[in-house]
């Protein structure tokens, strides 16, 4: 244990930083789509129809009552089998961290809309903004700066949640650094130490760019 | 037959659940007429002027502002809106948006102003209000009167015909009633009519027109300010001011 | 697709589902006991505890589970301590969770105002006692519904010992699924197990929630 010039060499740190970036890249993507689709279904289980209510409910209570590594190895094995369509893993892990992630951002919306004073939407109906108008100009942005911390908490969440995507064969992180101490000198100490300093750094500094971005909002 | 009313009230009643909250109000007010609404503690008085608007919807009988019936429909709802302006009694200003930005949304995107000409009607209106300092401000940095005079410039931007102001000075310290009084004092000179629920006794008798005395869901009185404070014949309207006077 | 799959492995898939009970039990009488430790530090009235309690805490989750289970898994024995796979689970998934068992516990003390602490003090009583008598029964309600979740994610993220090979619910349906071809039927089988262990869970936290709000 004494020489760790077969961990920290160029070669290895390089194909450990490729891992990283592609952890990155599965929380970015995933991020962004469940945020806008979180967002499209809080509005449905708010919604005065009765069947995108009932829809958009059970998406939600369902997935969120799901162990993500089931939606993970439904994606990648079942999903294929209904929809005829072959998945490479990358597409697969996406799918299923947007899609679970999103039920859980859809809670996080809509309890951030039921919190906005009902005098502000008052406020705005009384001047003529048409519904539309009054979701998109009052609601959503002052709802969107009151759950910024439920908000990071759950993409620091997804962040973690990404190195899940190893077991169906994802090169992320995790299923990167398995491969490193696979191989001689066999010494996993050394390399899960070094994961879990990447991922520490990564996820709290995710956590502390949201805590500015909170005091700089409000 | 056109109405020479501002606005009318005819036959409305009003219920939630089983509490009759509104009951026979026949009410006329002329443009430019200020009506002071006086009366306990749910009385009615908020749902009263919250149906000028349409915020709330009677149950039976008419309500017209210009000759226009409020039966809650989207776009007819939004148009006649436009024509009232309302001032709440916790300011209801959007905590994200500048004092200017306050006063210029509405304008922007439901009259389509050009942005640049609602913001020099938007100083215009924050000179008028006296905070012409501010207009960079955040609700969060203005003390309560000075956002309930952003609030009076917001109403104003839409340049309505009619103002309601539901208790504007109720939540507002001592020392910051004068300054949002003035304001409306100063309004209620430019003719526009306006609609005050409020226990503020002497702006009533200094500018209202009319004292509307509401109880339990019933107009009861009304009257020209000096007689009803001198000379009030309801005796709930005798007990209602003996109490406010007696403070 | 096949679902006739599901009824022939159904006891297969009950077994899985005792497992999940035994490993999620388990985790949450570990995690629960060390949580309140860690909360204890977190809450001390010096400064070197609470240091201690919260580098645990955020070490502990911003570190996936899935690291710290492979940790026990595959690190430990290359220095001598070899761990059965099902401990490895449960001692992974109990260490994880006491980090936000605790966080759960001293947000609901912090939620407390701070005035009925100083009123007890001032009263005479010592910090040990003020903190038993005024501050914790009026935090419990406060963090019962944060305990509640995390019980619900305890297990839900159960069912990543099945990656080091523990045939709880996931594992069986992975593992039939794979011999069978038929993934659709058994997953789905699998995530009704899930259901029937989350879904009452979530109720009742969500009655606990009702009872307690404000
Ligand atoms: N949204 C509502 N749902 C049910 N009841 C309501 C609602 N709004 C008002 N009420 C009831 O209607 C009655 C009249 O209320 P309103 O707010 O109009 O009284 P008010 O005269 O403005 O009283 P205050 O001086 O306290 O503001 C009260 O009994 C009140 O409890
Ligand atoms: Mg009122």
């Amino acid at each position: 244990m004494t020489d760790l010039g077969w961990l920290f060499n160029r070669g290895t740190l390089t194909f450990l930083a490729g891992g990283l970036g592609v952890t990155l890249e599965l929380a970015a993507i995933a991020i962004a789509i469940s945020f806008v689709a979180g967002i499209v279904l809080a509005l449905a289980r708010l919604s005065r129809w009765h069947v995108l209510r009932i829809v958009a409910t059970i998406y939600i209570e369902g997935m969120r009552a799901l162990p993500l590594l089931l939606v993970i190895f439904f994606a990648y094995f079942a999903l294929p089998r209904i929809i005829g369509v072959k998945l490479d893993p990358f597409t697969a892990g996406a799918i299923a961290l947007s899609a679970f992630t999103a039920a859980l951002v859809a809670e996080i919306v809509r309890a951030g809309i039921l919190a906005v004073p009902k005098g502000l939407l008052e406020a705005a109906a009384s001047q003529g903004l048409s519904p539309a108008q009054i979701l998109r100009i009052v609601t959503l942005p002052i709802a969107v700066r009151q759950m910024m911390p439920a908000l990071v908490a759950q993409f620091v969440t997804l962040l973690k949640d990404t190195s899940l995507t190893a077991v169906i064969g994802i090169l992320e992180l995790t299923r990167r650094g398995q491969i490193v101490f696979a191989q001689p000198p066999f010494q996993p100490i050394p390399v899960f130490a070094l994961l879990a300093l990447i991922y520490f750094t990564a996820n709290f500094g995710l956590a502390q760019a949201g805590r500015r971005l909170e005091t700089r909002t409000l | 037959m056109p109405s020479p009313s501002a606005i009318e009230f005819s036959g409305v009643q009003k219920w939630f659940g089983t509490n009759h909250v509104l009951a026979d109000i026949d009410l006329a007010i002329a443009p430019g007429e200020v009506v002071v609404i006086v009366g306990p503690s749910g009385s009615g008085k908020s749902t009263l002027i919250r149906c000028i608007n349409g915020l709330e919807a009677v149950q039976q009988g008419t309500v017209t502002v210009d000759g226009r019936r409020l039966t809650a429909k989207g776009g007819e709802l939004a148009a006649i809106r436009r024509n009232v302006g309302m001032v709440f009694q916790a300011f209801h200003l959007y905590p994200h948006k500048t004092a200017l930005e306050n006063i210029t949304l509405a304008p922007i995107n439901v009259k389509r102003v050009p942005r640049e000409q609602a913001e020099s009607e938007a100083r215009a209106l924050l000179e008028r209000v006296g905070l012409p300092e501010k207009a960079a401000a955040y609700p969060a940095e203005l003390s309560g009167g000075q956002q309930q005079r952003v609030a009076i410039a917001r109403a104003l931007a839409m340049q309505p015909k009619v103002l309601l102001f539901d208790e504007p000075t109720s939540a507002l310290d001592p020392e910051m009633i004068k300054e949002v009084l003035d304001v409306m004092k100063a309004l209620a000179h430019t003719g526009i009519t306006m609609v005050v629920v409020t226990h503020e006794m002497g702006f009533a008798r200094e500018v209202g027109d009319r004292v509307v005395f509401m109880d339990a869901g019933h107009i009861v009185e009304q009257a020209a300010p000096e007689r009803f404070f001198s000379a009030p014949a309801n005796p709930r309207a005798q007990l209602f001011l003996s109490k406010i006077l007696a403070h | 697709m096949d679902w006739s799959v599901l009824g022939e492995n159904a006891g297969l898939l009950a077994q899985g589902l005792l497992v999940t009970v035994e490993v999620s039990a388990l985790a949450l009488l570990l995690a629960l006991g060390l949580g309140v430790i860690v909360a204890t530090l977190r809450v001390a009235p010096s400064a070197a505890p609470r240091r201690i309690g919260a580098a645990y805490v955020e070490f502990l989750r911003n570190i996936p589970l899935l690291v710290q289970l492979f940790f026990l898994f595959f690190a430990l024995p290359s220095i001598g301590i070899k761990l059965d796979a099902f401990v490895c689970g449960v001692l992974a998934l109990g260490v994880y969770t006491s980090a936000f068992v605790a966080e759960a516990i001293r947000s609901g003390i912090a939620a407390v105002p701070k005035g009925q602490l100083e009123a007890g003090l001032s009263g005479g009583m010592t910090y040990p006692t003020a903190m038993r008598l005024i501050v914790l029964p009026q935090a419990i309600g406060k963090t019962i519904p944060p305990l509640g979740n995390t019980t619900l994610n305890l297990i839900k993220n159960s069912s990543l010992v099945s990656t080091v090979s523990v045939l709880d619910v996931l594992g069986t349906a992975n593992l039939l699924g794979a011999r069978s071809f038929q993934y659709v039927p058994m997953f789905a089988g699998a995530a009704i197990c899930y259901l029937i262990l989350t879904l009452p869970t979530a109720y009742a936290v969500n009655v606990l929630e009702k009872r307690y709000a404000r």
